[in-house]
């Protein structure tokens, strides 16, 4: 019975199976193969110019600066992402009232497009007339220019962590609603203070779901686009550019015609690279013993 | 029963393989219509004043040929993008447009745009004149190719000094001519409490008009384009391209932009400008019309070119041409799409241009919006044309974004002195070479 039900299985595998080979193993091997190439796209002719796209790579200081920016929103901003959802999580883990409308509050930023948010938060940064500086200015402190060059990248890190916390945030939560209820009880009743339960209790037994959490904020984190690109404005500056936003304006040029396929290829496969090692080094340095409810 | 799971199982995998197969020969039976589709892909989008007077014109066009049929896309700015991949797949529209150089460095340097020289010599409907006589002197020819025409311009955009007239005359200044009295306007303003110039700093383009056009005036067009050509970058080590840094410089060091500038994100400062918060905006000529809406009614919009500097080869009269047209992509239908155009070029039809975009139209019989006249008034009498930035972005786009753009952002913001400048630019110049 096992072995025909096994059968079974094949037929209704294979259309997933062939629609995930088509298009997306099999546009990400075309991809590898133009990163080996010379070509803007614009014809079918393609220079096979070997590992030159990758060499060019180590060379190449824009690159490199947009690499930084990605470490930046990684490291930086994944510490405070995690640092707040670990602060949410340990209040609401505590017991608290209204416990679904905080969580809808605090999701509610994930909600919003991206696009949107990037244009409330360039008017909240602006220089003469945006919400900080206005504070600023009413208890008498100079304004900052939150998105002048030194700044912009650290004011686009604030908000995407803004809007990112929440996400991971209700994550947490769902590993600590699993945890039973006398297991925080018999803690309290042991004398356990709120800093100790969290630490001995909460977070050894979220500890599957939190590194699942920090996996998913690496992922994202390093092909983020989407909010940077429109905070950066109609084109954004380079000093601005993360390694995805490079690898699409080396392709597909903006309004200045790049047209860089197989470099723009290579910066791809790049970053498939850190993202394989940011996994395997997480699901590494996460691993340990799961505990059982 | 796991027999009869087992061959329904195969039929769900057949059906779906035959709907897939059904769709795909659905879609490739539509052409035996005999009417003529005309494919167009516009870069305005939907709701912009050039996408109102073109659609005006599309459908002027359909009820005159009522054979005809124009399917228009308004794609947005990346519509090149999009050419691309269809042009890869064979399946480019019959018609698009962008502005020359983006037309250039991507349809004409790959050989995948259409001759339209035979447009060239019919007449326009309505008017009986030939049509490339109805153009400004030298538009049309202006991104010829071997001798052949690919591209059809029907807006020019400048760049200069946007201001309000009545702001100037309260202040008791004239636009100035040369590069000294341009100080001393600047001087003025910044005595009486205005910015003397507003800049979005976050838009790099914006930030190189300054460098550009300084070495356009000391050095005369063709000299940045040199520069950037130059694999081993001593040609930056010229005087010339170090002292156009140096006159930028002093406009920093003496605190002429706005407040902020480094980081204002467009479009702030064009607006605060508008709002009467600043003087000057170099700009291109767009600006009038993206900005009317944020104006006080005593708003006298007027612009002047960049002034010129004693001594130097460049001049007053050497216009800058940023110009907006058509180009037919490889496999078009040529000769709807001339057929269409020639339509398209009547004066008419034009005007929208001028009166509904706010632009200059490239129809030497159109006179300019009040705000533009000395653009094109200097366009009109140019002694010689040269393209916007030199032709930096259709020649090296890679090289404009990466290796100067960003230098050029650390010069204007006060990052970098004149002369780290030049040296950067010739030592990056000489390393962006050496890995093409």
């Amino acid at each position: 019975m096992n072995n025909e039900k096994k059968k079974l299985i094949i037929p209704y595998l294979i259309p997933a199976m062939a629609l995930y080979l088509v298009f997306f193993i099999g546009p990400a091997l075309y991809g590898l193969w133009i990163s080996f190439h010379d070509w803007s796209g614009f014809t079918k002719d393609m220079d096979f110019v070997g590992l030159k796209n990758y060499l060019n790579i180590f060379e190449d200081p824009i690159y490199w600066q947009s690499f930084k920016n990605m470490m930046l929103i990684l490291l930086v901003g994944g510490i405070f992402v995690f640092f707040i959802a670990l602060l949410f999580t340990s209040l609401m883990s505590q017991g608290v009232t209204a416990k679904k409308a905080i969580r809808a509050i605090i999701f509610f930023p994930n909600i919003i497009a991206p696009i949107a948010l990037a244009i409330v938060w360039n008017y909240l940064y602006r220089y003469d007339i945006g919400f900080f500086n206005s504070v600023l200015k009413i208890v008498g402190i100079d304004p900052v220019n939150w998105t002048s060059p030194n700044n912009i990248m650290m004011s686009a890190v604030i908000s995407i962590v803004w809007y990112s916390t929440g996400f991971y945030a209700i994550i947490l939560l769902g590993g600590v609603d699993k945890i039973p209820n006398t297991y925080f009880e018999a803690a309290r009743i042991e004398g356990a203070s709120t800093f100790k339960i969290f630490t001995k209790v909460t977070l050894p037994l979220i500890w599957d779901v939190f590194s699942i959490a920090v996996i998913l904020w690496g992922i994202n984190a390093i092909r983020l686009f989407d909010f940077l690109f429109a905070f950066g404005g109609p084109e954004p500056p380079s000093r601005m550019w993360n390694t995805a936003m490079y690898q699409y304006i080396l392709g597909f040029g903006q309004r200045t015609p790049i047209y860089q396929l197989g470099y723009s290829s290579a910066v791809a496969v790049s970053m498939v690279v850190v993202v394989l090692i940011f996994v395997i080094t997480g699901r590494k340095l996460f691993k340990r013993e799961v505990y059982e409810l | 029963m796991s027999k009869k799971i087992k061959i329904l199982g195969i039929f769900m995998l057949i059906g779906i393989l035959l709907l897939a197969a059904c769709s795909n020969e659905a879609s490739s039976s539509g052409g035996k219509d005999e009417k003529v589709t005309i494919n167009y892909w516009s870069m305005w989008n939907t709701g912009e004043p050039q996408q109102v007077v073109l659609q005006g014109i599309i459908d002027a066009y359909e009820k005159e040929n009522k054979n005809v049929k124009i399917d228009v896309q308004w794609m947005g700015r990346q519509v090149m993008s999009d050419v691309r991949n269809a042009a890869l797949g064979g399946d480019a529209p019959d018609l698009t447009e962008q502005s020359g150089a983006e037309v250039a460095g991507t349809l004409l340097k790959n050989n995948l745009a259409e001759p339209l020289d035979t447009l060239l010599s019919m007449k326009i409907p309505n008017e009986g004149t030939v049509f490339k006589e109805v153009f400004i002197d030298d538009v049309v020819s202006f991104y010829e190719q071997e001798g052949k025409t690919f591209f059809i311009p029907y807006e020019i955009i400048s760049s200069g000094f946007h201001y309000n007239k009545n702001l100037f005359e309260e202040n008791g200044v004239e636009p100035p001519k040369t590069w000294d009295e341009f100080l001393a306007v600047s001087e003025t303003m910044k005595s009486k409490g205005i910015a003397p110039f507003a800049q979005d700093g976050n838009i790099d383009f914006y930030n190189a008009y300054y460098y550009y056009w300084l070495v356009e005036r000391i050095m005369g067009p063709g000299a940045l384009l040199e520069a950037a050509g130059d694999k081993t970058g001593e040609t930056w080590l010229q005087p010339g391209y170090l002292e156009a840094a140096q006159k930028l410089q002093e406009l920093v060091d003496k605190d002429y932009f706005a407040a902020g500038y480094e980081g204002s994100q467009y479009p702030a400062a064009q607006t605060s400008w508008a709002k009467g918060d600043a003087a000057m905006i170099l700009n291109g000529s767009w600006l009038s019309s993206e900005t009317k809406q944020y104006t006080s009614d005593d708003f006298a919009y007027s612009a002047f070119p960049f002034p010129e500097i004693d001594g130097s080869k460049g001049n007053y009269d050497q216009a800058e041409l940023y110009l907006i047209g058509w180009v037919a992509p490889k496999g078009a239908n040529v000769d709807a799409v001339q057929d269409f155009l020639a339509f398209a070029m009547q004066k008419g039809y034009q005007e929208g241009i001028v009166t509904d975009t706010g632009n200059i139209s490239t129809r030497k019989d159109l006179e300019a919006p009040e705000a533009l006249a000395s653009f094109r008034e200097t366009i009109v009498n140019a002694s010689s044309y040269h393209p916007e930035y030199d032709g930096l972005q259709a020649e090296y786009p890679e090289w404009w974004k990466t290796v100067f753009l960003p230098l050029d952002d650390k010069l204007i913001f006060g990052q970098m002195k004149a002369e780290e400048f030049v040296q950067e630019l010739k030592v990056q110049t000489e390393k962006y070479w050496s890995k093409q």
